[in-house]
């Protein structure tokens, strides 16, 4: 924002934040979101991403922790003054005002005037491309401008905080990316601190600089998308970010053994970090290769029959049965159904959970 | 065996049969829809053909009626306003905080729906007969048998539709709406007042135009609790059963159908009303 002090402000802590409401139960949530950073908070439907999010916001009182913002507790300040842009899912924009009423309503009911809003208001208006809807019934706006908006009015609060409750899920498929990207570059030229809550990993990932992952309940882990996809803190996290290569394997003196391959060792290096024990091995699809098995079996290669093939958008997955196990292979050519393929591993050292 | 051509477009006699079955639905709407309508038009046609029209302003000489129907009207615009005023909070109550205590407010709210007139009409009476009701009456103001009970007694039983039109005003509201404007700076009172208040306004307007018309047209309470003294209580409803009741049918009908065409006026007045423009 123009009159926002964007050095060291946005600074969001949740301490053993957590509560419950009738049968949903929050488990205690530990998060450090620093200032400028966009983080995603992703997860499924239901899982109380929209709750924690009325924590922060002050819409809900926390049964235990506390919210600390730039050092102060706002535990149980009042919604109005945390500082908290909220733009909730269905943008909910208020039916009785103009676009200009919407975005003007933060500093009426503070009752703040003079340049200094007259200003933000020019700037605001601007830079989300809302002049020619300003004389316009909200009602009148598409799922866009609706967005845009939304936006508006939260930042006209000059908030330190940002939280996008789904702010893409209502717009149509096609315009989902560009909408990303154009949060994404206004979230960078505000250095504002953001929480972008969805449900889409690919969504995500197109603008998240860190993640936390929710299951039911509670937050699973927090990481920079790399960590996330590559090192899954469980079966969870791996399946949602869909990691979908979980094969059972055993360690055994810092050897790791399959049943579904004979000569596993020569494949991966050694885990001698690892204390013996059984163990899923984690191996996202698009680091495994395929190509023609050698006529010849060889037991220290990874070779099965394909299965099944699906299209995506950018390429196909193709699921291949190595003995009693299925593998799934992202790649850019389809393989027939029965056909005969050798697996290439990308990574000699996968990630390991614990079974 | 050769094969089948792809069907571009589902066979004609299915097309017919779904045609029938749209114009079918039309007839029996517009059949039963109908009904109602036609069951009031043919009341109001039969009330001037029996009474005419050259007698319908023939009453309008006797000061008694005019001062009836101006009490009528004065009373029942303030009540309208009285009933408004407490239907809004209630309503707000019953649509925001659905939980057990409300639930009984909500079955408190329905009774004098359903009650009989005369019965409300009677519990004022016992109830301005109690303590409470005589402290009211010897040191605040007077009720029983005066105006101010006959606003009273109307505002009773207008409360009741204009507090369910008002739940249903605000239940359309979705709260997550205010619960927006708290983080945009707004105290309770500012998003109870300029969001919810504001998009309920629809609400608002037809509560106030039900508790006008119910309390314009209320008979058994005001009869009851305030009596039907010339010149000082008596309302149009109570004209047309005092006229009834001497046997003056015409004139009974002529009052009854200056109620029908001033409640007519009005609504049609108040629909014209543009709704949609912000009243704050």
């Amino acid at each position: 924002m123009v009159d926002r002090d964007s050095d060291n402000t946005g600074h969001l802590r949740l301490e053993g934040v957590g509560g419950q409401w009738g049968r949903f139960v929050l488990q205690p949530v530990d998060l450090d979101i620093r200032p400028g950073e966009y983080l995603v908070l992703l997860g499924p439907s239901g899982c109380g991403k929209t709750t924690l999010m009325d924590l922060v916001c002050g819409l809900r009182n926390p049964g235990q922790g506390r919210i600390l913002c730039d050092g102060f507790d706002i535990t149980h300040a009042d919604p109005a003054e945390r500082a908290i842009g909220y733009v909730p899912q269905d943008y909910e924009l208020f039916l009785s005002r103009t676009v200009r009423g919407n975005l003007d309503f933060s500093p009426r009911m503070r009752h703040e005037h003079g340049p200094q809003i007259a200003k933000r208001l020019e700037h605001t208006v601007d830079m989300l491309h809302l002049e020619p809807l300003l004389d316009r019934r909200v009602d009148t706006l598409s799922g866009g401008e609706r967005q845009r908006v939304a936006l508006g009015r939260a930042l006209m609060a000059a908030p330190k905080i940002l939280i996008l409750d789904e702010p893409v899920s209502a717009l149509p498929t096609s315009l989902r990316d560009g909408v990303c990207r154009e949060l994404k570059a206004l979230q960078s030229r505000l250095g504002i601190t953001t929480i972008h809550v969805s449900h889409n990993l690919d969504e995500a990932l197109s603008v998240a600089d860190r993640l936390t992952i929710m299951e039911i309940g509670c937050v699973v882990q927090t990481g920079e998308p790399d960590e996330i996809l590559h090192r899954p803190a469980d079966e969870f996290v791996a399946e949602f970010t869909r990691c979908r290569n979980l094969w059972p394997v055993e360690i055994r003196n810092g050897q790791l053994k399959m049943d579904a391959v004979k000569e596993a060792r020569s494949l991966f290096q050694d885990y001698g970090s690892h204390p013996d024990g059984h163990y899923l091995l984690v191996i996202r699809p698009e680091h495994i290769h395929l190509s023609p098995a050698p006529d010849t079996a060889r037991p220290d290669l990874l070779t099965g029959r394909v299965q099944a093939s699906v299209r995506g958008s950018h390429s196909w997955m193709i699921e291949v049965a190595i003995g009693g196990m299925l593998a799934y292979a992202c790649g850019q050519k389809n393989w027939a159904i029965g056909e005969h393929v050798q697996l290439d591993l990308r990574e000699d050292k996968p990630w390991l959970l614990p079974a | 065996m050769t094969p089948r051509p792809p069907e571009t477009s589902p066979p004609a006699n299915d097309q017919r049969s779904y045609g029938r079955a749209n114009h079918a639905f039309f007839i029996a709407l517009l059949g039963t829809a109908g009904i109602y309508p036609a069951v009031i038009t043919a009341l109001v046609v039969s009330t001037v053909g029996y009474s005419g029209l050259q007698q319908l302003w023939a009453p309008w000489g006797d000061p008694a009626l005019r001062y009836a129907a101006g009490l009528s009207l004065g009373s029942s615009l303030a009540s309208g306003l009285l009933a408004l005023t407490m239907a809004t909070p209630c309503g707000y109550v019953l649509s925001r905080f659905p939980r057990r205590g409300t639930r009984f407010l909500d079955v408190l709210v329905y009774l004098p729906i359903v009650l009989p007139g005369l019965v409300i009409g009677v519990a004022l009476l016992i109830f301005f007969q109690t303590g409470v009701g005589r402290f009211i009456e010897q040191h605040l103001m007077t009720f029983t048998f005066a105006i101010k009970g006959v606003i009273l007694a109307q505002t009773v039983v207008a409360t009741a539709s204009a507090t369910r039109i008002m739940k249903m005003a605000f239940d359309a509201v979705p709260m997550r709406r205010a619960q927006v404007a708290r983080t945009l700076g707004a105290t309770r009172w500012q998003a109870f007042w300029h969001v919810e208040l504001a998009e309920a306004r629809a609400g608002l307007f037809e509560a106030y135009v039900l508790a006008w018309a119910t309390a314009f047209g209320s008979f058994g309470p005001v009869v009851l609790f305030c009596g039907t003294t010339r010149f000082r209580t008596e309302i149009l409803s109570a004209s047309v059963f005092l006229e009834f009741s001497i046997g003056n049918l015409e004139r009974a009908l002529a009052v009854s159908l200056w109620m029908g065409t001033l409640t007519g006026v009005v609504l049609l007045i108040a629909r014209g009303l543009p709704r949609k423009r912000a009243l704050w």
